[in-house]
């Protein structure tokens, strides 16, 4: 959807890319202030779970600790003294502010945090005594030199441009919608959080307490955004699922959260930093169901829910497998804070990917794909977790039984959920080639090739829609994506035109590269035994043609020559008669359509019309409409042409007719034909079964035909009705 | 009428064509009667015939080549294709050629006479099956074919139709509301059309 925010963006893009690298370099450019203002010793530190104190896990050279002292990586430090005072080193202390539960914690945490920091400031040497039993004296330098921030701060920082700077050119390219602004929005506040975050994980022993609690707080708004943010993108990207209302209610959601976990208004329960988050899911969930169920039907927006959902479940469904978990449990988290926090910026990838709709063609393969390449991985750690934790085997067994176990679930649960969400990509071509080649070899013409040809499209893809479409003639012959995958278009048999087939699975997937592939080698098949049918059919029609061409010169003109030369006039008619049916027989083997009935009729009728008109008899003549297009067999055209003709004889010759009915119309699945006329005839049971009728029976029953008569004799009529089954086309 | 060219190759009908064109034009009309196409080809460099009934089945040089011959040199000659199977592709070819219409060899006598002397009042045979052929010959160039075909006007197509259709030519003048002479006249230009372009053929 557009919103016009111009008067709010009034930048050209230059000025707006500038102005967007400027505050968040800027907000990089204070996290460095906050690094060089701490104490120097040149310790780096973590959090050590295990001994509920401080791990050193490098100390930087040249640094007061790296030339006073004879610490290295590895030791635990448990107290800090200096002359006048001694405070304990705990994990707790050391760890990340967001994890505290409540503010008592919270408090407690800070309280050490400024006795450290006094200890750190007040220029005395300071003692620090390892688990080990070791001690160490050395004196902090005052500030922090630029050289002494730990190497992978240089590599976040620009991260944390990238992320702003990729959401800037997103809003460029989509300007005015509220999916790309609010994406702009996410970059720019986990820029912010990201820069908080750097200062309070890589701080060596401690910072400037208050500096401490309003970073946290800080970190804490910016975070909530970011949800917010994500919340907001989800209610109106692909559709709108709520009205620009709810915007007001995140902004108020956002604000009061944050402001809340700074004044502590109020606790939050369970946690005071993930409660609000729950609370944003829950959110989150609920439009995202609303989105999926205004998806259905329309391909593209499942898929691009999809991508969102995946991009943003995998990392965070990691992160918690990995990093919240084992933390809860009380062991050495799989991850460092940092790599989670490289995988939430992962996050904005799948999130610019479904909001510029980049390659969504692939999307879905490609997330079934890594969906099931990542939950194979969280299988093995789960299972390591269970047996380590359950079963107290060492580290070594437990992965062992771990990749074991996995190894059983994973493959069959991958093939079984591959056949369940994706059934017909799982079907290979040699799978489906049975049902291709039933369908296709049971056709003849090339009108019945294209046809089935139509059919196997279909089969195959159930798609929603399949239609013809006009395109320039050099993209007749190419398999190609449409909208993103919403549509496939494929060439017809001879090449001249394309389907456009819409909605895979009616309309639950969209069309991907696999399905290029399979239909070229389904066209690639389809042609070569259309070819070869249609060079057999037509080195038969050739034949069949000279054939007849030959049999008419000779038989016909040997024919007419009898008509002329033979005594007997009766004689004489029967060879004119006889090379009337030839030339009927030839005409008809010498049609390459089938043959239409509406055809046949004309001929029928233009034969009847001047006999009637030669006899001075007036014709009526009706054909149902609905005839026109029926087919009919060559045999029965024959046949009937033979035996209308024999009836209008009959009639003309014996009757003296001032009118003939010759009446056509469907009956059934067949057709029926009635000849009616006045003049002068006996009732039926009067009739004796004469040549003339029993031949007229003998050539209906080649055809499976019926024969009635009926003598109306208030009209003075007879009737004669004729039936015949026709083909079934 | 006085001079007329019969190329008929069974023999027999032969001397019932003579027989026909006698009793309609007399004893005095000059006859000319080839079994084959060959000795006509240098005749017709000399002498033009008023009206020729040619078999267009016969080979070597095709009765077809005969009838172009015949139009290139005698503009004026009435060409009537004589035919045993009035197969419409073949029919279609003979007019693009130059005939002026085509007979049925074994119509009976007192029918063949008529059918003729139509021929030569510009009133020429329209089968429904030819009517069908015509229309598709003259319907919209599909692509790729560099051949011009004039358009149909749309009397002339209406007639063809109704034609196609297995009415007979009274009949269509009935429903169009024109006389019968209008309607032949129709047909005597759709002949005149596809000679036209017929011509360039070789």
């Amino acid at each position: 959807m557009t919103v016009d925010w111009r008067p709010l963006f009034f930048t050209s893009p230059s000025i707006f890319i500038l102005l967007t690298l400027v505050v968040t370099a800027g907000w990089q450019g204070v996290a460095l202030y906050g690094l060089e203002q701490q104490p120097w010793t040149g310790i780096q530190t973590r959090p050590d779970r295990a001994s509920g104190h401080v791990r050193i896990t490098g100390i930087t050279p040249g640094s007061p600790a790296a030339r006073q002292t004879t610490l290295h990586a590895g030791q635990q430090l448990v107290t800090l003294s200096t002359p006048t005072q001694s405070v304990e080193l705990t994990s707790d202390g050391r760890d990340e502010y967001l994890s505290a539960s409540d503010y008592t914690t919270l408090d407690q945490r800070l309280a050490q945090q400024t006795q450290l920091w006094q200890a750190l400031t007040n220029t005395e040497p300071i003692t620090l005594f390892t688990l080990d039993g070791h001690h160490a004296t050395l004196t902090p330098q005052r500030h922090t030199p630029i050289g002494g921030i730990p190497g992978y701060v240089w590599l976040l920082l620009p991260l944390h441009v990238l992320l702003p700077l990729v959401g800037s050119l997103v809003w460029l390219y989509k300007p005015h919608t509220l999916e790309s602004t609010f994406l702009y929005l996410a970059g720019v506040s986990y820029s912010a959080f990201g820069a908080v975050f750097c200062v309070l994980y890589q701080r060596e022993l401690t910072l400037n307490p208050e500096w401490i609690l309003l970073l946290t707080s800080l970190g804490n708004g910016a975070m909530f955004l970011l949800g917010m943010a994500l919340c907001a993108i989800l209610t109106y990207y692909p559709q709108r699922v709520l009205g620009l209302k709810a915007l007001l209610a995140y902004a108020g959601l956002w604000l009061g959260l944050s402001l809340n976990y700074h004044f502590r208004w109020m606790e939050a329960p369970l946690h005071i930093f993930i409660f609000p988050f729950l609370v944003l899911y829950a959110a989150m969930v609920l439009v995202s169901y609303r989105q999926w169920l205004a998806a259905r039907q329309n391909p593209v927006n499942r898929v691009t829910l999809m991508v969102l959902h995946f991009s943003t479940q995998v990392p965070t469904g990691l992160t918690i497998l990995l990093y919240a978990i084992p933390t809860t449990l009380g062991q050495e988290p799989y991850i460092t804070p940092l790599v989670a926090h490289v995988f939430i910026i992962s996050m904005f990838g799948g999130w610019v990917a479904g909001i510029l709709r980049f390659r969504l063609f692939d999307a879905e393969y490609w997330c079934f794909k890594s969906l099931m390449w990542a939950f194979g991985g969280s299988l093995v750690i789960a299972a390591d977790i269970l047996l380590a934790g359950l079963l107290n085997l060492s580290g070594t067994y437990a992965l062992g039984m771990a990749l074991v176990v996995a190894g059983f679930v994973y493959f069959p649960l991958r093939q079984w959920l591959l056949g369940r969400f994706m059934p017909a990509d799982r079907q290979s071509l040699q799978a489906f080639l049975p049902t291709f080649s039933a369908s296709i070899t049971q056709a003849v013409t090339p009108q019945a090739f294209e046809a089935s040809w139509r059919e196997t499209l279909r089969e195959r893809f159930q798609p929603l829609h399949l239609e013809p479409v006009s395109a320039p003639a050099d993209e007749h012959d190419r398999i190609t994506l449409g909208d993103n995958g919403l549509h496939l278009f494929i060439p017809n048999l001879p090449g001249d035109q394309l389907y456009r087939i819409t909605g895979k699975h009616l309309g639950a997937h969209l069309f991907g590269k696999a399905d290029v592939a399979m239909a070229e080698s389904l066209l690639a098949i389809a042609r070569m035994v259309s070819a070869a049918s249609e060079a057999r059919r037509q080195a038969v029609q050739e034949e069949r043609q000279r054939i007849m061409h030959d049999l008419h010169d000779t038989v016909g003109a040997r024919l007419l020559t009898l008509s002329h030369e033979l005594p007997q006039p009766e004689h004489k008619k029967a060879a004119r008669e006889t090379l009337q049916i030839l030339r009927e027989t030839v005409k008809l083997s010498l049609k390459q359509t089938p043959l239409q009935l509406g055809e046949h009729l004309a001929d029928w009728r233009a034969e009847t019309i001047s006999r009637t008109e030669a006899a001075g008899v007036s014709l009526r003549w009706q054909a149902d409409e609905a005839l026109e297009k029926l087919e009919i067999a060559p045999r029965q055209a024959l046949e009937m042409a033979h035996i209308l003709r024999e009836l209008v004889t009959n009639a003309l010759k014996h009757a003296q007719p001032t009118r003939l009915h010759a009446d056509f119309k469907q009956a059934g699945e067949g057709l029926e034909m009635a000849i009616s006329h006045d003049g002068v005839t006996a009732a039926p049971q009067d009739w004796r079964e004469g040549t003339g009728l029993s031949s007229l029976r003998r050539r209906l029953d080649i055809v499976q035909g019926t024969l009635e008569c009926t003598y109306q004799a208030e009209q003075g009529q007879l009737r004669t009705t004729l039936t015949l089954p026709l083909p079934t086309a | 009428m006085q001079d007329v060219l019969i190329v008929e190759s069974i023999g027999a009908v032969r001397p019932w064509l003579e027989a026909i064109l006698r009793q309609i034009w007399g004893d005095g009309l000059r006859i000319s009667r080839y079994p084959i196409c060959q000795p006509v080809q240098g005749i017709i460099q000399t002498h033009c015939f008023d009206l020729a009934l040619l078999d267009i089945s016969l080979p070597n040089p095709h009765g077809l080549d005969l009838i172009r011959n015949i139009r290139r040199h005698c503009p004026d000659a009435h060409i009537v294709a004589t035919v045993l199977l009035d197969h419409e592709e073949s029919l279609l070819q003979a007019i693009r050629a130059g005939a002026h219409g085509y007979l049925l060899k074994d119509t009976p006598a007192e029918l063949f006479t008529q059918e003729l002397l139509a021929i030569l009042r510009d009133d020429p045979p329209m089968s429904p099956a030819l009517a069908r052929r015509l229309l598709r010959h003259f319907d919209p160039v599909p692509a790729g074919d560099t051949g011009i075909v004039p358009a149909l006007g749309f009397k002339e197509s209406e007639v063809l139709r109704l034609i196609a259709k297995g009415f007979n030519k009274q009949e269509a003048a009935e429903v169009l509301g024109l006389t019968y002479t209008r309607v032949a006249h129709f047909i005597h230009n759709v002949y005149r059309k596809l000679a036209a372009t017929g011509l360039t053929d070789t």
